[in-house]
């Protein structure tokens, strides 16, 4: 509670110091830490499981984890805007706090206990990025990017009030826990179209928000035209927070209705993950690979929503600290080379190894996290949910993911045989800062200590 | 304790090295040597005690997955094999330009040769895997740079072929891993007793066995083999084809049979059958070739078809004979790479019809050249006599039609390696080979202790007999009980 309002004083901070025309690395020295601690006094109310505003927002182990998850990732992102800044003249501080304000909506989703809050949550996320997207007026694909994703995202958030409405128009409840009782003890229910059309058009809402495929297709374009900066929040944090939504309402509410859904979400599981992990094999832009490559894993992610096991929370929080990690990694050091050579082509990264042996070998371990190589956190995040998938009665869907992984490391290693085996095409110098060079350092050194002591996080709770 | 030393030493060898710079080579060297000498300590406490090393310790404990090493004297011999090759594979970079002066170079060989021990000694099915892959990741990587025309290609089907295989096989410890009683556990002794036979043992089977016949590889899952072997710069073909396809066999004896017999069983007749339509197959390829590297790839497709038919025979002297091959196999083709390296090297060329009369001014070269090659077709009184003996013997137990065709496999490797040999060394120098100097101080170290080792095992096989012979005597009993009991189950 405390921790939103700060958030909430922070992004404030940010806004209005614009006027002062400060210097921004201040700014970002200071959301930065508003925002750590914030996520610090998340943790003070784990294992209380406190509730506010009414129940409406309600705060177990998992949406504590995902907090805390979610402000640590906003506060890497803003404090490697160096190259975003470096390009943009006005408004600097505003962006930050567009993204302050996108965190304090991502912090409504994982905690909400009530269906007004997840759409609010989701409005309060949204809104910002799509600002974002556009943040780089003068860039016609940026403009492109930003009206697409609004254009979408405002049709999506369209289907799941109306679905909310239907769902409350069966249940006569917006608490996640009344409605779930109602459906547990109400005959009619598992029969009503209403309710079965209300859950289903929730399904397609948030299944857009997490670009799953059928809902995908504006993820590559979207994440192409935005500023890096904007697409490292999207890819990662946006992401994350959509599934947590996802998992929190599911999870909590319908599961005794899970014919209804069941077998469209496996149905959009094995499409989700093939369409995905297929196109992104024909990439040649780094930014759309790695879009295509986020749509498989939260195919991924979803199997442990279908497989609803116990521990499908846990899984969840691991799939989802190890992909933004390793993710934010790889955007970031695409953010670096982006502004030094001026393309994100594969080619850029032609030889980077000599260029700039760390930002290389950053790269490397971020993309051999997302293939799912052993030792790193991004193996265990997959052993996790194929074996969850295997236990689940799901063999198949194991399968298509085990498939799918394959094609991954094919497309992963494309990138790291650009930067170690082939010879640099144009000359440009790679540099980056200190603190930089920390932040990937002490990412690259998480990826590892989760991959060799997963019980780590994946035990918490 | 011993165990955790055997497996780790590498691997800090290999970080310091890292950190030496110009000087990495003789820290790599020094490093493997004390890893060798420690290992033959190891091998001769165990022969005296016949208690296998044993180190266990939970390592992710809400899996159920424990840091488990068991090494027992199969185990040991494949440790032992590794830990003798890898100095000599040190050894023979050192006169190398491209790698010799690379910190990086010799940290991967040592990265590698810990997952190699880790990968023979791992008892829990999850630490297995693991190393299993780990392994691959620093061979592709040397492989990937130092490598030759079209490296970055050939080398990613390779990664690219034993990962499909790997991920399959995951799948398939997920699954075993779940059958197990809860707690569910990975380790090799819970997994031993299972009874499989209700639930789909068959797609498992399968799905392990993909893996390790591709790593061996056996026909008709050998395509990324020869180009790979051509490729890769020498010292990781050595390491491929002297250790890592040890890894595929390894993985039949220690995860195969004990987990699944009856599917192994079942299936050995058509196993049998395919190992020697690839020996037969890849040894007429082979006399065809005309790049030395590439025809000694394909001798190793035969060569590793023969042992793969004599383990699927599942007697006991087709398991005795599997295990003594891989041990000599892995001698004799480092020997060969290493002396057809000497030869590419010095000359500029690897096609067999551009050399010749290298004995002219090269004695001590045609000599242990003479030695590896004969160990390599199997002649009385080389190392691979004995093995090839007990493997084709095992054949024709099995079946008279089958051993007499596996049996050709001598005479057309005699064949290849006679042709490749007389066109080599004998006959006139010409201008290529006319200069050709004898092998030096250096490479004589590397050779010696081969052609040695060939001659050694040649004349007392009884060596690594003795050592694995109760091993051997137990799996094939355990077949032979399995087999017994299902056919009593038919009766």
């Amino acid at each position: 509670m405390i921790s939103i309002i700060i958030l909430s004083l922070v992004g404030l901070f940010s806004m209005i110091i614009g006027l002062f025309k400060p210097n921004i690395r201040i700014v970002i020295a200071t959301v930065v830490i508003g925002i750590l601690t914030a996520a610090a006094l998340f943790t003070l109310g784990w294992n209380a499981d406190l509730a506010y505003f009414n129940d409406m927002a309600y705060f177990d182990n998992f949406a504590i984890a995902m907090s805390v998850v979610l402000c640590t990732l906003t506060a890497m992102i803003i404090a490697v805007s160096g190259y975003h800044f470096a390009d943009v003249k006005n408004y600097k501080t505003e962006h930050i706090a567009l993204f302050v304000f996108s965190l304090i909506g991502m912090v409504t989703m994982v905690c909400f206990d009530h269906l007004s809050m997840l759409f609010v949550g989701i409005e309060i996320m949204s809104i910002p990025v799509y600002i974002l997207a556009g943040s780089n007026r003068k860039s016609i694909s940026s403009n492109e990017s930003s009206v697409k994703y609004f254009l979408m995202g405002a049709f999506a958030s369209g289907l799941l009030l109306m679905g909310i409405t239907l769902i409350y128009g069966e249940t006569s409840a917006f608490h996640v826990d009344s409605i779930q009782e109602y459906i547990a003890n109400s005959a009619s229910a598992k029969t009503s179209p209403l309710l079965a059309i209300g859950i289903l058009l929730v399904l397609a809402g948030l299944l857009f928000k997490v670009s799953a495929v059928p809902f995908h297709f504006w993820t590559p374009d979207v994440y192409e035209g935005a500023p890096t900066l904007v697409t490292t929040f999207m890819g990662t944090a946006v992401k994350i927070a959509g599934l947590a939504a996802f998992y929190r309402l599911f999870y909590n509410c319908f599961l005794d209705v899970d014919f209804v859904w069941l077998q469209v979400l496996a149905a959009i599981i094995v499409l989700t993950i093939s369409v995905g992990s297929i196109s992104a094999v024909f990439q040649t832009n780094i930014k759309r690979l790695l879009a295509y490559s986020s749509i498989s894993h939260a195919g991924f992610m979803l199997i442990s929503i279908l497989v609803a096991s116990d521990w499908a929370g846990s899984t969840i929080v691991f799939y989802g600290v190890a992909y933004a990690l390793a993710s934010f990694v790889c955007f970031s050091v695409v953010m670096g080379v982006e502004y030094a050579s001026g393309s994100v082509n594969i080619e850029v990264f032609n030889g980077l190894s000599k260029k700039n042996p760390l930002l290389a070998l950053a790269m490397t371990v971020g993309t051999l996290s997302l293939a799912g190589i052993p030792l790193t956190a991004g193996f265990f995040a997959k052993f996790y949910i194929l074996s969850s998938c295997m236990d689940g009665g799901y063999p198949w869907v194991a399968l298509v993911a085990i498939v799918n992984a394959i094609i991954g490391i094919y497309y992963y290693f494309k990138v790291i045989i650009a930067m170690y085996f082939k010879e640099t095409l144009q000359p440009f110098e790679v540099e980056a800062s200190i603190g930089f060079k920390a932040i990937l350092i002490t990412c690259i050194a998480l990826i590892f200590i989760l991959g060799i002591l997963p019980d780590s996080v994946y035990s918490l709770f | 304790m011993h165990a955790l030393l055997l497996l780790f030493l590498p691997a800090l060898f290999a970080i310091v090295s890292l950190l030496m710079g110009k000087s990495a080579k003789i820290i790599a060297l020094l490093g493997s040597l004390v890893q060798l000498l420690f290992s033959i300590f190891v091998v001769f406490n165990l022969t005296s005690s016949s208690e296998p090393l044993i180190f266990k310790t939970d390592w992710i404990p809400s899996l159920g997955i424990s840091f488990y090493l068991e090494m027992d004297k199969l185990s040991l011999l494949l440790i032992l094999l590794t830990n003798i090759l890898v100095p000599l594979i040190i050894l023979s970079s050192f006169s190398n330009r491209p790698y010799s002066d690379n910190a990086p170079f010799y940290g991967l060989v040592l990265f590698m040769q810990s997952a190699l021990v880790g990968v023979f000694g791992a008892a829990d099915c999850f630490l297995f895997y693991i190393f299993w892959e780990a392994a691959l990741i620093p061979v592709y990587f040397i492989a990937a740079i130092w490598g030759g025309e079209d490296k970055v290609k050939v080398t990613f089907k390779f990664f690219i072929y034993t990962i499909f295989g790997s991920l399959f096989m995951l799948l398939g410890i997920i699954y075993i891993y779940l059958q197990t009683p809860y707690p569910h556990s990975f380790s090799w002794d819970v997994l031993s007793t299972l009874d499989l036979s209700n639930s789909g043992e068959f797609l498992i089977f399968g799905s392990f066995l993909l893996a390790f016949a591709i790593k061996m590889p056996i026909f008709p899952l050998h395509t990324w083999q020869p180009d790979t072997y051509t490729t890769a710069p020498t010292p990781a073909t050595m390491l491929l084809s002297g250790i890592m396809l040890k890894m595929g066999i390894f993985g039949i004896f220690r995860w195969i049979i004990p987990i699944f017999p009856i599917s192994f069983l079942n299936l050995s007749n058509l196993l049998v059958i395919i190992s020697v339509i690839g020996i037969i197959y890849a040894s007429i390829i082979a006399i065809q070739q005309k790049d030395f590297k590439r025809l000694i790839a394909f001798s190793s497709i035969a060569h590793v078809g023969l042992i793969a038919a004599g383990l699927f025979t599942g007697n006991v002297e087709g398991l005795q004979g599997a295990i003594i091959q891989m041990f000599n196999h892995g001698i004799n083709v480092v020997g060969m790479f290493f002396i057809l390296e000497i030869i590419a090297q010095r000359t500029g060329t690897r096609q067999i019809e551009n050399l010749g009369g290298i004995v002219h001014t090269a004695p001590k070269l045609a000599v242990s050249f003479v030695i590896i090659m004969l160990g390599n077709v199997a002649l009385p009184l080389t190392n691979g006599f004995a093995g090839e003996f007990l493997l084709l013997m095992s054949l024709y137990k099995y079946n008279m039609w089958i051993g007499a065709v596996a049996g050709l496999t001598i005479i057309l490797g005699a064949v290849y390696s006679l042709r490749m040999y007389k066109n080599i060394m004998l006959g006139e120098s010409n201008q290529t080979t006319s200069n050709f100097k004898d092998l030096t101080l250096s490479e004589m170290l590397v050779v010696v202790p081969i052609c040695f080792i060939i001659l050694a095992l040649g004349v007392y096989p009884n060596l690594i007999l003795q050592f694995t012979s109760t091993y051997s005597a137990d799996l094939a009993g355990l077949l032979a009980n399995k087999s017994l009991s299902i056919s009593n189950i038919l009766k």
